[in-house]
């Protein structure tokens, strides 16, 4: 292995203070949210593998601040719960996407709209056209202010497993939420053009 | 042999760099129009401090330390959404110095049989060298293959695999594409590997796993 990687590497290696990663939950990747060297792991579906799993998949929730092992953090305080990467509760339903469009509004019309849908699941298909009817389409209400000519969305077909461990076929559509540009910016990035227009001018 | 869907999968984007948690709440992001107002309501606040915000809404979690921007999709929600979030918050935030960025993916599989879940630990890691010295069924628990991208300079791509502990013989894996910020315009360049990496990010995650997994579930 290439000098210099191995601090960044998994679980009980030895820490540096230039160990960082951006590998999410890496117990190697940052101070803040890193268990103790004890955690375990709670609830495992796998028993034969014993207490002392080292993955962030799930692991024992720390109790106080003391546990982020971050120096700034007051060690007094306490709070609950605390944080952890991967929030897999098996009080949540799990979705298990089965195909993933990503639709461009080209037209609205009354009670529905009309897309195209590019194939995020298979990106190699061809392009589709689709219409989606408002009352037969499950878009949330906040939503609805995005639906215009151009605007992006996803399109989620799966089955759900609830808590309960019943199975649902599911569809949504989920509009992208791309943040406008400003007056400001607008603004600011004219002015950077108009120097940028003037700089190649002076090198004419 | 045909592909797997995970039984369990999500999304993890991950930042380096020097971070306000104070900013992050879930009203901030509903007022930028980043997360729809009622899911920002409906937001969980767990700890909100100045070196610590942490709150979870309907279908992510985020967590913001003063160096590090975690975002992670929840089990009920699809990843590809995530992308929009994190743009659009360095859109905003666009003086946000960062150092790094980590595209994450995570996928639990159920390997049907516990014979066939041992079959994935043993094709990975052999024990005949670990038989003939310990006692006892010696078994995978972790094993995180990394290796260096050719694109861009110092990216890094880790895999992990380990038992999963939240399906039953199942095998979790989690991948990691890693970018180190660009010297020029950091936060513009890792934006930018963002909205081009996303989604190839998890197609090339899918098909990593599932070579693996049908190369050590074949020629057992």
């Amino acid at each position: 292995m290439p000098q210099g990687l191995s601090t960044t590497f998994s679980v009980g290696q030895e820490r540096t203070a230039d160990a960082q990663s951006a590998i999410s939950g890496s117990a190697d990747s940052g101070p803040i949210f890193e268990f103790s060297s004890e955690s375990s792991v709670d609830g495992n579906a796998n028993p034969q593998l014993g207490s002392t799993f080292s993955s962030l998949q799930i692991t024992k929730e720390p109790g106080s601040v003391a546990d982020y092992r971050d120096p700034m953090i007051p060690t007094s305080a306490t709070f609950q719960p605390a944080a952890r990467m991967l929030k897999i509760s098996s009080r949540e339903p799990k979705l298990k996407t089965r195909q993933l469009w990503e639709g461009t509004v080209i037209g609205v019309r009354n009670g529905g709209f009309a897309a195209v849908l590019r194939d995020r699941t298979n990106p190699s298909n061809p392009d589709e056209q689709g219409s989606f009817n408002f009352e037969d389409t499950e878009i949330s209400a906040d939503d609805l202010g995005l639906i215009h000519p151009g605007s992006t969305f996803y399109w989620i077909i799966g089955t759900e497993v609830t808590p309960a461990g019943q199975v649902k076929n599911v569809s949504m559509l989920q509009f992208r939420r791309v943040p406008a540009w400003t007056e400001l910016r607008l603004q600011r990035n004219a002015e950077s053009a108009h120097r940028l227009r003037e700089s190649f001018q002076e090198e004419a | 042999m045909s592909d797997l869907i995970p039984e369990i999968s999500g999304g993890a984007l991950v930042l380096l760099g020097s971070f306000n948690p104070k900013i992050f709440q879930p009203e901030w992001f509903a007022r930028q129009q980043l997360l729809p107002q009622a899911e920002a309501d409906a937001a969980e606040i767990k700890i909100l401090i100045p070196q610590v915000s942490h709150f979870e809404t309907e279908r992510f979690v985020i967590q913001v330390t003063t160096e590090r921007f975690a975002v992670t999709s929840k089990a009920s929600a699809n990843p590809a959404p995530l992308r929009d979030l994190v743009q659009g918050t360095f859109f905003i935030l666009e003086h946000t110095p960062v150092t790094a960025m980590g595209l994450n993916y995570l996928m639990h599989f159920a390997m049907g049989s516990e014979e066939k879940w041992h079959e994935i630990g043993d094709r990975l890691a052999p024990k005949e060298p670990w038989n003939q010295i310990l006692e006892g069924r010696p078994g995978l628990l972790s094993m995180t293959i990394l290796t260096q991208m050719n694109e861009p300079k110092g990216s890094q791509f880790r895999i992990k695999v380990e038992p999963s502990a939240q399906v039953q013989f199942g095998v979790y894996f989690e991948t990691n594409e890693h970018y180190p910020a660009p010297e020029n315009e950091p936060l513009r360049g890792l934006m930018g590997i963002l909205g081009e990496r996303w989604e190839d990010a998890q197609i090339y995650a899918a098909r990593v796993v599932n070579h693996i997994l049908s190369w050590a579930r074949t020629d057992c």
